[in-house]
């Protein structure tokens, strides 16, 4: 009862001090190392991990199943880690009874980290989005965070697979009861003649054979199949099978609308429109309807207007391509004819020293030689090293604009730039940009 | 002509380490010199004999396993491609790959290697990161070691680098780093990849290639080469002061 009260309290104070969600659990986990296990959970607790779109997902099943009316506890706000975990559990937990108050429990969870949370909180299901290549300073590679995340799948939890990702779908053969997903809507098929930096589905995850694809969604996401062991994608139980009017069509009869139309947001709706249906159990229709229209007020996407130029920021990640070469594809489908990019690196991390820049090298940056892109403007202390792997790529010399110094950069940005705007950047440095586009508005306003 | 040999550069493709050959391709072309680039890997047969490098970048533990259990059938080639002084380089975890010998603790199983190094890899279940800067040639060397590979160095095997700092700690200052046989066998652990973030290990390997020194390269993608190093060699020598200073 007193690590409860005990962690609701500390979780009440640390909200105001801007430390309420991982401290607390950290200081009762050293009190009271079990008291994780001892909780009364509900029969459905969902995790949700991957290197790409979890935290989407993770919002996406929760409003789903709010809005069916269920209780939910979530850790939506990020902190997915044990400590943050624990916090969230503990303090959502009646101290008599040790029951956590919900009808469902979503969890995010870090790839690596699933080997300690799941350890002590089984989860009935678990969607695994994708393994991409992310933060390798961290993760080192694909293959080491597929081996950590192993170790934390319960034999008993039933898995929910990106049927289009051949390294975490793997996790489902020979497993029964695992559910797959998938995206099928040729409109969201990559179109030939991309050439990618390097490819992740070149090579069987299994047996080492060389794998080919009937068709690609992004990068090595797509239909799979290894002509040596015979692994291929298997057979979605749901998938976004077209797309009609903006909108996609899921299992060929629901429409569903989403806040942006593009591969990666589609993932994340069908991993979790599957969650909601095969692992909260609500009816398909309903569950569709339940979706239709969602917006995630998570800042990923910021829309803006620049001296009358459209923008839009787009929260990416460094040191992840995948989620770089997302942003890229939707600046180059962008309906307007010309098209400026700005990209900005400072800082890889809050936590570590990490000033590699290799990943730079994994981004299809050498799209932006595409006639479209008018103008590229680099920014940031590393962003010579981002002009350099660009015009190496073959981005044209007269396209780029490279000013390391920000407030010069937001200049720039307001002067230069033609047609319309597409800003990516890391949540490391996103207010490097949104404070000054702010503070530009401001002055431009008196 | 001068002929690069990218070896299994779709498998072998950790930290952007394709884009070495890249470099060296647009360095030398840049400097008015004829390149070829072809590869060597898994179905793909290269010419040994008519190579002037031969590049290995990094993969994983796995791979680096399944490339040692490949290669053997190019080791006469590539045996005699270095004693005629061919220019080999390997970066990464492919160091692996020239040792005596490659143990992977996670089977207890060993493998003889190719042999060009006197040390011997291990590779373990604990992977670590850090940041270096080295010295080599009065010159400081930067990257990253992002590895799980151990690796032991026997007495008679000489250093390509010395380290000078490790964000990581694993390495001593003072150290060596990487392995050298003679002028023209170069392997360290250092991704970045290595040449792309020093220009002038670029050079040293161009020149070597082309026979003679090179005319400086004026070109944009060049300068923003070097002022991303000078960029980067101060946020690491900050980064080192500040951890010695606790």
């Amino acid at each position: 009862m007193l690590d409860i009260l005990t962690c609701k309290l500390l979780r009440a104070i640390g909200a105001k001090i801007g430390r309420g969600s991982s401290l607390p659990g950290m200081i009762c986990r050293k009190i009271w190392p079990g008291s994780l296990k001892t909780l009364k959970l509900p029969e459905k607790v969902i995790a949700v991990t991957g290197s790409n779109g979890k935290t989407s997902t993770v919002a996406m099943i929760c409003e789903i199943a709010e809005k069916a009316g269920l209780r939910v506890v979530c850790n939506r706000e990020g902190s997915n880690q044990i400590e943050g975990i624990t916090t969230l559990l503990l303090s959502s937990a009646d101290p008599r009874t040790r029951k956590v108050d919900a009808d469902v429990v979503i969890l995010e969870s870090d790839e690596r980290f699933c080997q300690y949370t799941f350890k002590e909180v089984v989860p009935s299901h678990m969607v695994i989005t994708n393994l991409f290549r992310d933060q390798l300073t961290r993760n080192g590679h694909r293959e080491f965070v597929r081996g950590e995340l192993r170790k934390g799948i319960p034999d008993s939890t039933r898995l929910i697979l990106n049927a289009n990702e051949p390294l975490s779908c793997a996790f489902g053969n020979g497993r029964k009861g695992t559910s797959y997903y998938g995206v099928s809507a040729p409109e969201l098929m990559e179109e030939p003649g991309i050439i990618h930096a390097y490819d992740d589905g070149a090579y069987c995850p299994i047996c080492g054979g060389k794998m080919e694809y009937s068709y690609r969604i992004s990068g090595h996401v797509g239909a799979f199949s290894c002509g040596k062991c015979g692994y291929a994608s298997p057979k979605a139980d749901h998938e976004v099978t077209g797309t009609e009017d903006g909108k996609l069509i899921i299992d060929g009869k629901w429409e569903v609308a989403p806040q942006i139309l593009n591969e990666a947001f589609a993932q994340n709706i069908i991993a979790a429109y599957t969650a909601a249906v095969e692992a909260i159990g609500i009816d398909p229709q309903k569950a569709a309807e339940l979706i239709d229209g969602i917006e995630l007020d998570n800042g990923r996407v910021v829309e803006f207007d620049l001296n009358g130029h459209p923008g839009r920021f787009m929260l990416c990640k460094h040191e992840n391509s995948m989620a770089y070469n997302g942003a890229i594809s939707t600046a180059l489908r962008d309906p307007s004819e010309e098209v400026t990019v700005v990209f900005i690196v400072d800082r890889l991390s809050r936590k570590y020293v990490a000033n590699d820049m290799s990943w730079l090298w994994d981004v299809d940056f050498n799209r932006f030689s595409d006639p479209k892109v008018k103008k590229v403007i680099l920014s940031g202390g590393f962003a010579h090293d981002a002009a350099a792997r660009m015009l190496v790529g073959g981005v044209q010399e007269e396209k780029l604009i490279i000013e390391p110094d920000l407030d010069r950069m937001m200049t720039a940005v307001a002067e230069r730039s033609e047609g319309t705007i597409y800003v990516m950047t890391c949540f490391t440095d996103q207010y490097k940009f949104l404070d000054r586009l702010k503070k530009y508005g401001r002055e431009a306003a008196k | 002509m001068i002929n690069i040999v990218t070896a299994y550069p779709d498998f072998l493709d950790l930290y952007g380490e394709y884009s070495a050959a890249k470099l060296l391709e647009r360095r030398l072309t840049d400097a008015g010199r004829n390149v070829r680039v072809t590869e060597l890997g898994f179905g793909r047969y290269s010419d040994l004999e008519a190579a002037d490098m031969v590049y290995f970048g990094a993969g994983t533990e796995d791979r680096i396993l399944a490339v040692l259990s490949h290669i053997r059938l190019y080791s006469e080639q590539l045996k005699a491609f270095v004693e005629r002084g061919g220019l080999l380089e390997a970066s990464g975890s492919s160091m692996a790959l020239f040792c005596r010998t490659v143990t992977d603790t996670r089977d207890g199983k060993t493998y003889e290697g190719l042999g060009l190094f006197d040390a011997e890899a291990v590779i373990t279940p604990k992977r670590r990161y850090g940041e270096l800067i080295c010295s080599y040639s009065g010159r400081k060397v930067i990257g990253a070691v992002n590895s799980s590979v151990d690796f032991l160095r026997g007495s008679g095997q000489e250093a390509l680098f010395t380290v000078l700092w490790d964000s990581s700690g694993r390495f001593q200052k003072g150290s060596g780093e990487g392995f050298r046989a003679g002028d023209s066998v170069f392997a360290s652990e250092i991704t970045g990849p290595l040449i792309c973030r020093n220009p002038f290990l670029l050079d040293e390997i161009a020149e070597k290639l082309a026979g003679e020194k090179l005319p400086e390269c004026r070109e944009l993608w060049y300068m923003e080469s070097l002022k991303a190093y000078d960029h980067a060699l101060d946020v690491l020598l900050k980064e080192a002061r500040l951890k010695e200073e606790g």
